[in-house]
């Protein structure tokens, strides 16, 4: 019975979410292209780092730009790869419980002999295939990528900063979810989702800068991603674990928000 | 028939003291009815009365805020989600997967009610007339709503709910509607069906409820409801007649005359009329179907009116 519902969203989904893969082959193809140019003038380019302002190296996390890894850090995984998986999760997450209600298809689709537990879970299963499909994407790019301009990392570890970006995802994919449930609206679901990802990212980058951020960057998930440095470190388990964890339980109230929900047309 | 609710003398349908507040806006308060297996129920309101509102309760996309609707025995509030195997819903605003077909579309709510019902759905497409193969969003109104029927009569459910299910079919096409909902009573099916026009459930249904501002005004006996309506009876007569014998006859409210025709509006029998028109050699009667706003009014009249609301309100 599940099955259909599955095939229903990959049917329904497949065009946009190859694009979304495709853009991400593509800018991991690209800043492949572009790093052995920065490592032969590596030189050159440290020094113009250095001569950028103390806290713009630190927003950015420039350290270490030059080497393989770090470039990759700086140009994948703090910034694009986190903001696109945050932006495919938190949009199924609101399109799962808000779009069918907002549109009306709801109606039929909840009157089927199927609970809306079994739905709306469904729905969760569906959202995690496709971002760790994604990533499994972008990490296999990354491991094929860096051996054909030779960079020293280990594929453990590539696909250790992807998954990690997935688990973000995912996380931000569950307030989605929730804030659907609640009010039923997937623009406002989307927009407010995506909104808290920015504001978590802006507190993240400039905590090095601001104490009233830093204060908070213990819970930011942010850090529980990308803190660890996952593309030099592996992954950490506790990072998984808060993650994947806070996930649950925000999953867990959107079903039981979604399951005791009005719904209307 | 089996022993999970299809019982004779057990109702398919029971709603009890059924409320549902929007927050502080009333949705409908305290409907109590029971629709009976085999029985073709109308559920009759002006728009805005609460039909859909209480509909939506009893298939379980809204909350109860107070009393119970229970469907072939079981509470809806805590039945199992298996309940719905032997539920066929009609919404009153329908919405499909417009990127699907109409036979994808069906074929994947079979699946989600674990089975395939192929010959069932080709069946009833075909006497629907409804092509299969295009795409919903390029299909009319009319014709999305046929696959809004097929998909409620697909399983042969043993409770039909279906909320304004006529709108937009066209009249060859509400004929084999109509013959459906025979089909399925006559197989002992409760069906429920709401709308706004009194004609439209008129010679489906036996009895109705009817509802207006989310309150319940009567559960009928159409037949003795329309006896009671208000309604406008147009007399043809060889040459022009007196109209004051008219309007002392019993029932009749309002007498007008044009040239040799007499219009009469009244409620209850029509025998004195009749009589007093054939008396004064009648060439031919003319019955108009009393429309919901006369039954109102009537009700209005015969007093089953809720208090609060005044009379001229209604009539405005
Ligand atoms: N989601 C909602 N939030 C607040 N009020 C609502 C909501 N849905 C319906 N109502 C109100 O409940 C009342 C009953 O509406 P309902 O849709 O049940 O009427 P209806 O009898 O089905 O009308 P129609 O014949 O137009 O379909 C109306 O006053 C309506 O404004
Ligand atoms: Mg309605």
């Amino acid at each position: 019975m599940l099955t259909a519902l599955l095939t229903k969203s990959w049917r329904d989904h497949w065009k946009g979410l190859a694009s979304w893969a495709g853009g991400l082959i593509a800018i991991a193809a690209i800043q492949l292209w572009v790093y052995p140019s920065i490592r032969e003038s590596s030189e050159g380019v440290s020094q113009m780092i250095e001569s950028f302002p103390q806290a713009m190296q630190e927003v950015f996390r420039m350290t270490d730009y030059t080497s393989g890894p770090g470039f990759l850090n700086v140009e994948l995984f703090s910034f694009m790869v986190p903001l696109i998986l945050i932006a495919v999760g938190v949009s199924w997450g609101a399109a799962a419980t808000a779009e069918e209600e907002h549109r009306g298809t709801a109606d039929i689709l909840l009157t089927l002999p199927v609970s809306r537990v079994r739905i709306i879970v469904t729905k969760m299963i569906a959202t995690a295939l496709v971002l760790l499909g994604l990533c499994i994407i972008l990490a296999a790019t990354l491991i094929i990528g860096t051996r054909l301009v030779n960079i020293d990392v280990s594929a453990a570890n590539l696909f250790a900063a992807s998954f990690s970006c997935a688990l973000l995802g995912m996380l931000f994919a569950s307030l989605g979810f929730l804030i659907g449930a609640l009010v039923g609206r997937p623009g406002i679901a989307t927009g407010v989702g995506i909104a808290l990802g920015i504001a978590a990212f802006v507190l993240y980058s400039l905590a090095p800068l601001v104490d009233t951020f830093d204060a908070v960057t213990p819970v930011n998930p942010f850090q529980w991603a990308l803190g660890g440095d996952p593309i030099s470190n592996g992954l950490a388990l506790s990072s998984v674990g808060w993650l994947a964890g806070t996930s649950v339980v925000i999953l867990a109230a959107s079903v039981l928000a979604f399951n005791r929900r009005d719904i209307s047309t | 028939m089996d022993a999970d609710g299809v019982a004779a003398g057990r109702p398919s349908i029971c709603l009890a003291g059924l409320t549902k507040y929007y927050g502080h806006n009333l949705g409908v308060e305290d409907l109590t009815f029971d629709v009976m297996p085999g029985e073709v129920f109308g559920f009759l309101g002006p728009n805005g009365a609460g039909k859909t509102t209480a509909i939506r309760m009893i298939v379980g996309l809204l909350r109860i805020t107070r009393g119970s609707a229970t469907v072939l025995g079981a509470d809806v509030a805590s039945a199992p989600a298996s309940l719905r195997h032997r539920i066929g819903y009609l919404p009153g605003a329908l919405v499909l997967y417009g990127n699907l077909t109409g036979g994808e579309y069906l074929r994947f709510l079979a699946r989600m009610r674990g089975g395939a019902m192929t010959r069932r759905i080709n069946d009833l497409s075909e006497r629907l007339n409804l092509d299969l193969t295009r795409h919903i969003h390029d299909l009319s109104k009319g014709n999305q709503q046929k696959i809004g029927v097929v998909q409620a009569f697909m399983h042969s459910p043993d409770v039909l709910i279906l909320d304004e299910p006529t709108a937009g079919l066209d009249p060859i096409v509400q004929r084999e509607f109509e013959a459906l909902i025979d089909e399925a009573q006559q197989q002992g099916a409760a069906i429920l069906l709401s709308s706004h026009v009194l004609s439209e459930v008129d010679h489906l249904a036996g009895r109705v409820a009817i509802i207006d501002e989310g309150h319940l005004l009567v559960v009928e006996d159409i037949a003795s409801l329309k006896r009671r309506a208000l309604r406008t009876i147009d007399l043809d007569f060889p040459q022009p007649v007196a109209t004051a014998p008219f309007a002392v006859i019993e029932g009749v409210t309002d007498v007008r005359s044009r040239g040799s025709q007499v219009t009469c509006t009244m409620t209850g029998e029509e025998t004195g009329l009749l009589r007093h028109a054939v008396d004064l050699g009648v060439l031919s009667v003319r019955t108009h179907e009393p429309s919901l706003d006369q039954i109102f009014f009537s009700l209005v009249q015969g007093g089953d009116r809720r208090a609060h609301r005044p009379a001229d309100e209604v009539v405005a």
